[in-house]
């Protein structure tokens, strides 16, 4: 019974494209939040 | 299951924000009240003018409300009546529109007052005027060939 462990794939890429996206969605809904909470 | 390292690093950033975001805007609503202008309440569109308070448009200073103004305003093909409102600064207003016609818009620009205003229904919205300036008071719904034309002044003074 051999059971060999999968290499782990490299993700690096992905996680700062993935990060990036994140970054903007958040950054773009606070400052859509901010224009909400600043105006009367 | 074997979930890479990065994939959950990934999927807690993406579910704490969505919970973020979901908290912030539960807080808003529920703690401090925002919610979209109310339609709830009914109206004979051909009366409008016979009704109170629509049989006298305008701003009026009101007693031991929460709010200090209540701004009346009629829409119809294609303006607005009071065609100007001025309100010192602030004041918390408590708008009341409604249509005679077809719906209308009332969206005053640079802030977050925008209502649709329909026939047979009173739309209501309070809020208060923190800043001074000229604001455009605008239709945005479609309401016919003078519908580019109608326009309003909300005026902030000190």
């Amino acid at each position: 019974m051999s059971k060999k462990k999968e290499k782990d794939s490299d993700l690096k890429g992905t996680l700062y494209s993935v990060g990036f996206v994140g970054a903007f969605i958040l950054i773009s809904w606070f400052m859509a939040f901010y224009l909400f909470v600043d105006r009367f | 299951m074997h979930i890479h390292k990065y994939e959950k690093w990934w999927l807690t950033f993406g579910i704490s924000s969505l919970v973020l975001f979901l908290v912030i805007v539960g807080f808003s609503a529920f703690h401090y009240g925002s919610h979209p202008p109310t339609g709830k309440i009914y109206i004979d569109p051909e009366r409008v003018d016979e009704i109170a308070p629509f049989n006298n448009p305008g701003v009026h200073k009101v007693e031991g409300k929460d709010w200090d103004f209540e701004v009346v305003l009629v829409a119809s093909a294609f303006y607005y009546n009071p065609p100007e409102i001025e309100v010192p600064l602030g004041s918390t207003i408590k708008f009341i529109a409604t249509t005679k016609d077809v719906v209308h818009g009332f969206q005053v620009a640079g802030t977050n007052i925008n209502m649709i205003l329909e026939p047979g229904y009173v739309s209501e919205y309070v809020t208060t005027a923190d800043k001074t300036g000229e604001f455009l008071i605008l239709c945005n719904e479609y309401c016919g060939v003078g519908h580019s034309s109608m326009t309003s002044m909300l005026k902030v003074a000190e």
